[in-house]
């Protein structure tokens, strides 16, 4: 058995697909491919891959990772390329590496995200001025509401780092980096929409999400889940 | 190309079942194609992907380098809605083609209460609903299925219906189609339609003139020239084992409702269960060949990636050589993680043991369908199951592990008495009974579903008056006070979407106006219980002046002409008859599989055979047919 990792990325033709939809649509795949991979014991017996992420439905990725055990000995390289070859539209195997035999599961470890979120702008603003009270603040209350519960977080408990927007056309995209740890996280629309309702952002309910990178972060710094070797 | 914003497409719920791009999706430039062809299905897309006929449709049309075939389905409410906003009309999902674009729009027909979403697709797609109101600037309208079999309450919006498998139809059709069009459609539509009605097979409604008698009841139904066929013979594929059969089917993102690869291991069916349609529609048996149906898994398997493979058929059990299949495929697939499914089980213990080879893992529960509760009524629909072989399927069945048994039946059956539906609430006990003296255990669970019959056409109970829906109520209620233990559930739906469905399934062509007047209305995804609004049938049949009753209840004697004559399922309207009588009588017509000829009609008519691997393959016998 060996365990590999994959980068793959989750492109604008498969923008509405679920995170269940996705990770099916990543395990036929494989199966087209034929590739011998080790499946769990019991009574429903499933491929042992594991995803870096959720990804919701509505959001578009440059990378996901999965780390997946093999039964073959083929190379990664040959591997990578069978996959590409049976890949959906929208879906492609970008890069990958040969783990150790046991990691931790990258959704635990995998604690910082970078989105990009882009919809129309109503008005011309100077958005490095207008983002500087958000930016700035240091502290923000907001009601997160999930269908189970509402309650109060800190947003900038998860937002640390200053957004930034890029205007092009008509359309502003704001770049944000966004904490994923155990007590929570926000969700990039979640961001966006705060904005227009509190913080005067001229833009609409309108936007489409796309996340640029997915993170390990620890004291060193940040690092893909392909720099990392746990 | 239609333009779909992801601002707003990502509030409508899965906004997947609109985009396309699928594994094994087809996308071919319009422009470098003869024919384009639209494949519309009348349901939500997880519906509509898990039609085999579909598939089949799609991967036949698509495999000719001259034709582009799509896919088209009911948008969902919140999609329609934002449609109707945005004045986006209906589109393919390939190429995202507004539908309106397309050459041939044709609609498989399964099922009485989808036809509105028929019209309502029509509407969006901006295409006139009536025939006579398109030329052909508009896509033809085709249709095929086995409501085909009775297309007249919708005769008036198709251009050409299709009868029976239309593997070798659909070619010659497309080549026709091509070739006229290459023409310019000289003569204009009837021209081509009267070209059309020449290939066997083949109605088109607008070239029948329909009279009534002074008293309303449906008189004649008779071609307007004398080139085009008074009434149409069914067509079938005689070389199963060769005919073009999908394994490079389209793999959808979404579950959808069936979603696994399938294998059709033969078509037709000839126990003769005297309520079921399929049966007389599919005439005669004709099976694949192990070998051929390994190929075609293999394929299957290997160009999906689905981990299970669904043994189809009308009932698959009944295929010669499924122990020798099953082995084959357990052989192929042991290493592969993928699993083999049987959805319809034949009540004996062969079966089960059949299953437990299958199903080795999930022991889920285990469906059978006794139809009827007491001896004679399952006698009188000739359904030839006996209360020992559903017990010494159950007893296998719990000797092996299994916990949950489904029952199925149906209520409103011709001569039927409480003393029948009794029998439904006993054979419940004596299962539930059984687990508890086998296992030694209180676990078991026995559901039992109870629907209502639905007569149709070209079966034995074509002349049948369905019961009323009321007295269908009141047997409801009685069976259910009958029922009083945990370990039973009782499911049964209210009888008004029966009835509705009764008056469509043997309607005339009057009724396209109250289907017209429904959609209107606000009638649509009628088959779905959430949305079947039965005051506002009664309306649109009140505002057309017509009454469902009429269509649904009344008895038809014999003798009476009935306004599907002339769609011949080649089985002989005297069987029918005879059947009807024997079924009165409780008296047993056997499967003529492996026995003398029955006389139903079919092999003589189409001078054809039943294919039997058992019986080494094409069975040469004396067949005929009762006139």
């Amino acid at each position: 058995m060996k365990k590999l990792r994959l980068a793959l990325n989750k492109g604008e033709k498969l923008r509405f697909l679920s995170h269940l939809d996705y990770a099916q649509a990543v395990e036929r795949m494989i199966r087209r491919a034929d590739i011998r991979m080790a499946y769990s014991e019991g009574f429903n017996p499933h491929m042992k891959i594991s995803f870096s992420s959720a990804l919701a439905l509505g959001v578009t990725a440059a990378a996901e990772y999965i780390d997946m055990d093999v039964l073959e000995e083929d190379s990664l390289e040959s591997i990578m390329e069978r996959l590409n070859r049976v890949a959906p539209p929208g879906l492609e195997v970008l890069d990958g590496k040969e783990m150790p035999d046991k990691v931790k599961k990258m959704m635990a470890i995998c604690n910082y995200a970078i989105y990009e979120v882009t919809g129309p702008t109503t008005a011309d603003v100077e958005w490095s001025e207008l983002l500087k009270t958000f930016n700035e603040a240091s502290e923000i209350s907001y009601e997160k509401i999930t269908p189970k519960k509402t309650r109060i977080i800190d947003v900038k408990e998860f937002v640390k780092e200053s957004i930034t927007a890029h205007v092009d056309d008509g359309k502003v995209t704001l770049v944000m980096g966004i904490g994923i740890y155990p007590q929570g996280t926000i969700k990039p629309s979640e961001v966006w929409n705060l904005g227009k309702d509190s913080y005067n952002w001229p833009i609409t309910s309108d936007y489409e999400i796309h996340r640029r990178a997915i993170m390990v972060e620890n004291e060193e710094g940040r690092f893909t889940p392909l720099e990392i070797n746990y | 190309m239609i333009q779909l914003d992801t601002a707003w497409l990502q509030h409508v719920q899965k906004p997947a079942r609109y985009t396309g791009g699928e594994w094994n999706s087809i996308v071919k430039e319009h422009n470098t194609v003869d024919v384009t062809m639209a494949l519309g299905f009348p349901d939500v897309y997880e519906v509509a992907m898990s039609h085999l006929g579909i598939k089949i449709l799609y991967g036949l049309m698509n495999r000719r380098d001259d034709v582009a075939a799509e896919r088209v389905f009911a948008p969902w409410h919140d999609m329609e809605e934002e449609m109707r906003k945005r004045n986006i009309p209906l589109f393919s999902l390939e190429t995202k083609t507004p539908i309106k674009d397309f050459d041939i729009l044709g609609f498989t027909l399964q099922y009485e209460m989808s036809f509105t979403n028929i019209l309502n697709m029509l509407d969006l797609a901006g295409i006139p609903m009536y025939a006579k109101d398109r030329n052909m600037d508009f896509p033809l309208l085709v249709a095929g299925g086995p409501c085909a079999f009775n297309v007249e309450p919708i005769a008036d919006f198709f251009d050409i219906v299709s009868l029976g498998e239309s593997e070798e139809w659909g070619d010659e059709f497309v080549d026709l189609f091509k070739a006229e069009k290459a023409k310019g459609f000289p003569g204009g539509k009837e021209a081509f339609l009267r070209k059309v009605a020449q290939i066997p097979g083949t109605y088109c409604p607008a070239l029948y003139d329909v009279a009534y008698t002074d008293t309303g009841d449906f008189k004649s139904i008779t071609p307007r020239f004398d080139d085009v066929p008074a009434t149409i013979e069914k067509r079938i594929v005689e070389d199963v084992e060769n005919v073009y059969f999908p394994t490079k089917p389209v793999v959808p993102f979404l579950d959808i409702v069936h979603d696994r690869a399938v294998l059709e291991l033969f078509r037709g069916c000839t126990r003769g269960c005297r309520f079921c349609q399929a049966g007389m529609l599919y005439r005669p048996v004709r099976e694949r060949t192990p070998e051929r149906l390994l190929q075609i898994a293999k394929e299957t398997i290997a160009n999906t990636g689905y981990n299970e493979i669904s043994l189809m058929s009308l009932s698959s059990a009944d295929y010669s050589k499924l122990p020798e299949l099953v082995d084959l495929l357990m052989e192929e697939f042991k290493d592969k993680q993928v699993s083999v499914s049987l959805p319809s089980l034949r009540i004996d213990s062969f079966s089960i043991d059949i299953a437990k080879k299958v199903q080795q893992v999930r022991k889920s529960g285990l469906t059978f369908a006794p139809e009827a509760g007491s001896q004679r009524m399952r006698d009188v629909i000739n359904k030839g199951v006996s209360e020992e072989d559903l017990l010494a399927a159950c007893t296998n069945a719990f000797k092996s592990g299994w916990n949950t048994v489904k029952l199925y039946f149906m209520m409103g059956l011709p001569t039927e008495t409480d003393e029948d539906l009794a029998g439904i609430a006993d054979l419940a006990y004596k299962v539930l009974d059984l687990h508890r003296d086998i296992t030694g255990k209180r676990n078991g669970s026995v559901t039992v579903s109870v629907s209502f019959f639905v007569p149709k056409t070209h079966s034995p109970y074509q002349w049948y008056g369905q019961q009323d829906v009321e007295e269908i109520h009141r047997k409801q209620r009685y069976l259910k006070s009958l029922i009083n233990n945990r370990n039973i559930s009782y499911h049964y739906h209210d009888g008004y979407t029966g009835y509705m469905e009764a008056a469509f399934a043997r309607g005339d062509r009057r009724l396209s106006a109250v289907l017209v007047e429904a959609w209107k209305l606000g009638c649509k995804f009628d088959g779905w219980t959430e949305y079947f609004n039965y005051e506002t049938w009664l309306t649109a049949f009140e505002n057309c002046d017509l009454d469902p009753a009429y269509f649904a209840r009344r008895t038809r004697d014999f003798d009476e002409p009935l306004p599907w004559d002339h769609l011949d399922s080649t089985v002989s309207k005297a069987f029918l008859k005879r059947e009807w009588e024997q079924a009165v009588e409780a008296n047993l017509t056997g499967d003529c599989r492996r026995a003398p000829c029955k006389g139903c009609n079919v092999c003589p008519e189409l001078n054809t055979a039943i294919v039997d691997y058992k019986e080494g393959g094409r069975v040469e016998k004396v067949t005929f047919g009762l006139k």
